[in-house]
């Protein structure tokens, strides 16, 4: 288990990281999602003890990153894919990390089989491509069989096939046990693996919870609805104190309408009454993406301006 | 600290451009003495303590070369971010460098005993087919001219790593390693001379060394112990001041 305990963490006057406090617990994946620039690096590199911060405390199973004798063995991590000298083979790079923790040299062999790499492990690290390198860094997440796993952003450049492999390699260390803590942009990916999410913004907590739990309160949920008589569905609906909107933008489903404020059976029963014909009846959710951005959009330090056509 | 040092020791001996410098460096004042022992006029009358300062002599070099190895070694962990990877595997800081340190230690030394005992070997066996008389003692100074390169390579890497540590960048620390001896110290000696302190040049640390690399070091140095234990003490302070950053800074 993982606790981080009121982290503050300053560049200059600049507060990166701001009495941030939240637990990862184990056999669940755990989210770490914020906006450009909010810290959350900041935060993982501070909790493995590499950058010096000035309060709080970040524990594993109760010990500081600085007390484990052979980390490797108890926190994976993977902080960027780039941390790797390019003239130095795939091979020598796990080899002298699992010198540095007493691991065999068997065990390289098999994390090199398991990423997928033993065939380019001969080869300097200079001619990887981006998603080589992401799994080399996997490689040495997994060279000590560690309880607990940080990654970040571990799913930069990789291949649709590398991205699910990325989820379905964690997914399978949250089922053995294992406390995974996960940043990613990829907000649809994170949707498919993680079960808990830590959000922030500037340095701060903005909330920590299920994935479903921040759904449903940072996002807007409806019922969609189609119908051939779709006019008289959405006056039946106003007149029964629903709102319903007829779709009707360019690219929207024919004779289909939205309807808020009013639940999903009530719409069914509605439509029943009046015997119209329903061809669809669905409850609708925005997505994660929808969701973070709802919640961060008071705390996002660059902003975009909006693209018009 | 076993498991460091292997680490540390695999880190060196696993990125190419270590070789390349290191075989230069030992290559580079073998061939000269070959070439000067094959070619050069008057061999007969070659004595021991010149063939010892024409080794000590061309292996500055190589010793600068070693010593800018143990700085490429350090500061491309800074430069390549794999001081992350190396600090998140053993977090105590100190045992890292003190382990960096002492391999890189050990490498400038057993190398620049082993380019002294080539050339030394080379040189003599060319030297004694043209009828020169060479044998290693201790009383002409040959011993010690040999012996200080040796300590010097030791006292370089140390100066090298000290600065790599507080400078954490690659061209900069090359840079001063070579600005250092080869500007700096010269500026130095002219501003002492320009003041009328010409007794202050036996305390310009890298000159000093160097003069400890004759056969019979001048009077007005601090001599071989002297100029050693000035360098080292300077080096080791260095390393101690970088050690102490480190820990203070972000990795």
């Amino acid at each position: 288990m993982i606790e981080v305990r009121g982290l503050t963490k300053r560049f200059g006057r600049i507060v990166a990281v701001d009495d941030l406090s939240f637990d990862v617990v184990p056999g669940r994946v755990t989210g770490f999602l914020g906006p450009n620039g909010s810290g959350k690096s900041t935060t993982m590199r501070c909790m493995l003890g590499l950058d010096r911060y000035e309060r709080g405390s970040a524990t594993f199973d109760g010990k500081q990153y600085s007390a484990l004798a052979k980390p490797l063995h108890e926190v994976g991590s993977l902080l960027d894919a780039g941390y790797v000298h390019p003239g130095r083979t795939a091979r020598n790079h796990l080899r002298w990390l699992a010198a540095s923790n007493g691991i065999p040299r068997g065990r390289v062999e098999e994390v090199l089989q398991l990423v997928g790499l033993t065939d380019v492990a001969k080869r300097r690290v200079k001619g990887y491509s981006l998603g080589m390198r992401q799994r080399l860094g996997l490689a040495g997440v997994m060279l000590g069989d560690p309880h607990t796993v940080i990654l970040d952003e571990p799913a930069n450049g990789l291949d649709p096939e590398g991205i699910r492999w990325i989820r379905d390699i964690l997914v399978h260390f949250a089922q053995l046990g294992k406390t995974v803590l996960v940043s990613s942009h990829l907000l649809s990916e994170m949707a498919l693996m993680a079960q808990d999410l830590v959000v922030i913004g500037r340095g701060r907590l903005i909330e920590q919870c299920s994935v479903g739990d921040f759904i449903d309160r940072h996002s807007t949920k409806w019922v969609h609805v189609r119908s051939p008589q779709i006019d008289q569905l959405v006056a039946a609906i106003g007149s029964a104190g629903g709102k319903a909107r007829r779709l009707d933008e360019p690219g929207a489903a024919a004779n289909a309408a939205q309807v808020y404020d009013m639940p999903v059976e009530s719409v069914g029963e509605l439509a029943a009454s009046h015997q119209f014909v329903l061809h669809e009846l669905t409850v609708r959710t925005e997505s994660l993406e929808d969701a973070f951005l709802t919640a961060t959009a008071a705390e996002q330090e660059y902003r975009t301006q909006a693209v018009t056509p | 600290m076993i498991l460091t040092l292997r680490s540390e020791w695999l880190k060196l001996r696993t990125v190419r451009v270590h070789f390349v410098l290191l075989i230069l460096a030992v290559a580079f004042p073998v061939t000269v003495t070959v070439l000067v022992a094959i070619f050069g006029d008057d061999a007969e009358t070659v004595q021991n303590h010149e063939l010892a300062e024409l080794i000590s002599g061309t292996s500055v070099i190589s010793v600068m070369l070693f010593s800018a190895v143990a700085a490429i070694s350090l500061t491309s962990e800074f430069a390549h971010g794999t001081i992350r990877p190396t600090y998140a595997a053993t977090p105590n800081r100190v045992r890292v460098m003190i382990a960096k340190l002492l391999v890189n230690s050990v490498v400038a030394a057993v190398l620049s005993l082993a380019l002294v005992a080539i050339c030394w070997v080379a040189g003599a066996a060319i030297l004694e087919s043209r009828d020169a008389e060479i044998s290693l003692t201790m009383e002409d100074g040959s011993i010690g001219a040999l012996g200080g390169l040796v300590v010097l390579a030791v006292i370089l890497a140390w100066f090298a790593f000290g600065i790599g540590l507080i400078v954490r960048n690659s061209p900069a620390t090359v840079s001063i390693l070579l600005l250092w001896p080869l500007v700096a110290e010269g500026l130095i000696a002219v501003v002492f001379s320009l003041l009328g302190a010409d007794g202050l040049f036996k305390w310009l640390p890298y000159q000093n060394c160097l003069a400890a690399l004759a056969a019979n070091p001048d009077a007005d140095t601090l001599g071989r112990p002297g100029a050693w234990l000035w360098f080292g003490g300077i080096s080791a302070a260095l390393v101690v001041v970088g050690l102490a950053a480190n820990l203070k800074r972000d990795a």
